[in-house]
């Protein structure tokens, strides 16, 4: 037990440092950007300069000594008024250590250096994954870093003039495919699963085609970052493509989880009958479906709160937020959750039929 | 309407495809449902936001874990699973919304809310604090699916083996949140990338990658992403070191 407590402080520590200077990496990358990126040094409260902003109480100004990071003046001091809204809906209150951008005239800035935090975030994720998941978290990993792969070219395709539907069509069965292979290795069980996955996608895909085609009151102004100009069939294959993909994970999980359990108690039990077999199975999967869908909710349905509470504050009723803003994100939470329904009896059927059990 | 086609087959699958537990976790997403109702309730009232993130969190701990799997030893080690590692990230979530500056909404782009359209931004909420409690409620979800998974298949392995001692029932429960891991990461890697989808064309079609991975729409999603990732890594050690120290018996 020694020895294994001194490999788990090995690793730590190496995963630690890696990651540790990977995020330094990121942290001080200012020069490979073509825009101007200022650190913030010190910041100070002012006020306001023209009269008539008095009497608005909430806006406030900041003044703002920053140095250069990149470019030709690089190192150069510099000072810049900010004015926002206390509120930060759109606006940001800077403070000390910030990385912004600035505009070309230098006087203005135009946003936030985020792509250290969101490295930031993932070494995070990948140090403890490394750290507490051992062989079962580099996969993990591995699994991450070729999905986001896939969705990069994915991306490539649609932007080489290929149909966004298309691609999120075949693009989930390859991702289903080479999630359940690196999670379950090239075993029957992994066959079982995946024929399991495409079964229940392509029923809420049909689900959802039916409905999204038939409804003519979709929204698409409120569908954010739709390319425009679009046409209302446009719109459609994109949202079918949004809610396939999202309902993918959750369907893949109920799929995994079940028929790795069947393989189990077959193992466990060689002379288990087909109904014992199939009864238990519908037994683990009562158990985990529940938590699945408030999985599911909680993930989808959390980001529209700042919508609510935006909107309803600038006098739009709750319920025309549920149809319009919100819309998009509770029809996919429904999807993935009927995917999560769904895939309860394809994978039941699908292990039934393959892996058997004894008939009598 | 969509939505309620939707959302009158979800209850009918639940009810047909499933068993009771499934019947009655459309109760559980219903109470779920309405607290979150009223916790965008309490914040348009003016409600002080980590007010509302502590009683709508512990509200949804409390229904999703025991209304969903009853009081038992095994929730008991769940509900206090989930508690702690709340508490643990409730700080490092505010650290990333702030130096991030992760609040608020889109700016970039041609979207719905903008003040262009008429939404005032002095609102008097503090859009900071919800950007917190937004992250917690997505990380709480995730978070409870891992937990229950360690601590009722750790309850079940020592009760096949009532003679395993605290480090051998530790070592199981490890292994079995290790197992649940990566399907998990990768339900809530398809979720961030179905609602990113649109938001990852439009910024290669129309601005830049460099313009994309320092956006704030498209921080939001990943970090929501990573971080309900992180909930669910952390709480492998502290669902597992709970269930050895309230299974063991003797």
């Amino acid at each position: 037990m020694g020895e294994d407590r001194r490999r788990f402080f090995i690793r730590a520590v190496v995963t630690v440092l890696c990651c540790i200077l990977l995020f330094l990496l990121v942290y001080n990358n200012s020069a490979h950007y073509h825009r101007t990126v200022g650190k913030v040094k010190t910041v100070s409260r002012v006020e306001p300069p023209a009269a008539e902003e008095k009497d608005r109480g909430s806006i406030r100004h900041q003044k703002i000594t920053m140095v250069i990071e990149n470019g030709k003046d690089k190192g150069k001091i510099l000072e810049v008024r900010h004015r926002y809204d206390k509120s930060l809906v759109y606006d940001n209150r800077y403070g000390r250590g910030d990385f912004v951008f600035l505009s070309d005239s230098g006087k203005e800035i135009t946003g936030v250096k985020r792509d250290y935090i969101i490295a930031g975030a993932f070494l995070l994720l990948f140090a403890l994954l490394i750290i507490f998941g051992k062989r079962q978290g580099l996969l993990t990993i591995l699994c991450l870093v070729i999905n986001v792969g896939l969705i990069a070219v994915l991306i490539n395709l649609y932007m080489a003039g290929w149909d966004v539907l298309g691609l999120a069509i075949g693009f989930s069965m390859i991702f289903a495919f080479l999630v359940l292979l690196l999670i379950g290795g090239p075993t029957k069980n992994t066959l079982i699963a995946f024929g399991a996955t495409m079964g229940a996608t392509g029923v809420v895909a049909l689900i959802s085609l039916a409905l999204i085609w038939t409804s003519k009151d979709i929204g698409y102004e409120f569908l954010d970052f739709l390319p425009q100009p679009y046409t209302t069939a446009d719109a459609n294959r994109f949202f079918l493509a949004q809610v396939i993909i999202g309902s993918l994970g959750a369907i893949l999980d109920v799929a995994v989880t079940i028929t790795a359990c069947a393989a189990e108690i077959l193992r466990k039990t060689p002379k288990i009958k087909t109904k014992a077999l199939v009864d238990s199975v519908k037994e683990v999967a009562d158990d985990i479906t529940g938590t699945m869908i408030n999985v599911v909710f909680f993930t989808n349905v959390a980001i529209t709160i700042p919508v609510f509470v935006v909107s309803m504050a600038n006098d739009v009723r709750f319920s025309t937020v549920v149809r319009s803003d919100a819309y998009f994100d509770i029809a996919r939470f429904l999807t993935a959750g009927i995917g999560v329904l769904i895939a309860i009896p394809f994978s039941v059927f699908a292990c039934k039929l393959f892996m058997g059990g004894k008939k009598k | 309407m969509m939505i309620a086609v939707l959302l009158a087959i979800l209850v009918l699958l639940s009810l047909f495809v499933g068993g009771n537990k499934t019947a009655k976790s459309m109760v559980t997403l219903g109470i779920n449902g309405i607290l979150l109702v009223l916790a965008i309730a309490a914040l348009f009232f003016g409600v002080h936001p980590l007010m509302v993130t502590a009683v709508t969190c512990l509200g949804v701990t409390f229904v999703t874990v025991f209304f969903q799997n009853e009081i038992n030893e095994k929730s008991k080690a769940a509900l206090l699973s989930v508690i702690l590692v709340t508490a643990i990230m409730i700080g490092l979530i505010a650290l990333f919304v702030y130096q991030g500056h992760l609040q608020g909404m889109p700016v970039v782009g041609q979207n719905e809310i903008r003040p262009g359209n008429g939404y005032a931004a002095d609102i008097g909420r503090n859009m900071a604090l919800i950007q917190v409690f937004v992250m917690i409620m997505a990380l709480v979800g995730a978070v409870i699916d891992t937990a229950i998974a360690i601590t009722s298949g750790t309850y079940e392995v020592v009760k096949h083996n009532p003679d395993l001692d605290r480090k051998n029932i530790m070592g199981s429960a490890m292994k079995i949140g290790r197992d649940v891991l990566s399907s998990t990461v990768n339900t809530l890697f398809f979720i961030f990338a179905g609602e990113s989808l649109i938001l990852f064309i439009n910024f290669v079609n129309y601005y830049s990658f460099p313009a994309m991975i320092n956006a704030k729409e498209f921080a939001q999603a990943g970090i929501i992403m990573a971080i309900s990732g992180v909930g669910c890594v952390i709480v492998i050690p502290v669902a597992a070191a709970l269930g050895a120290l309230r299974f063991y018996k003797k």
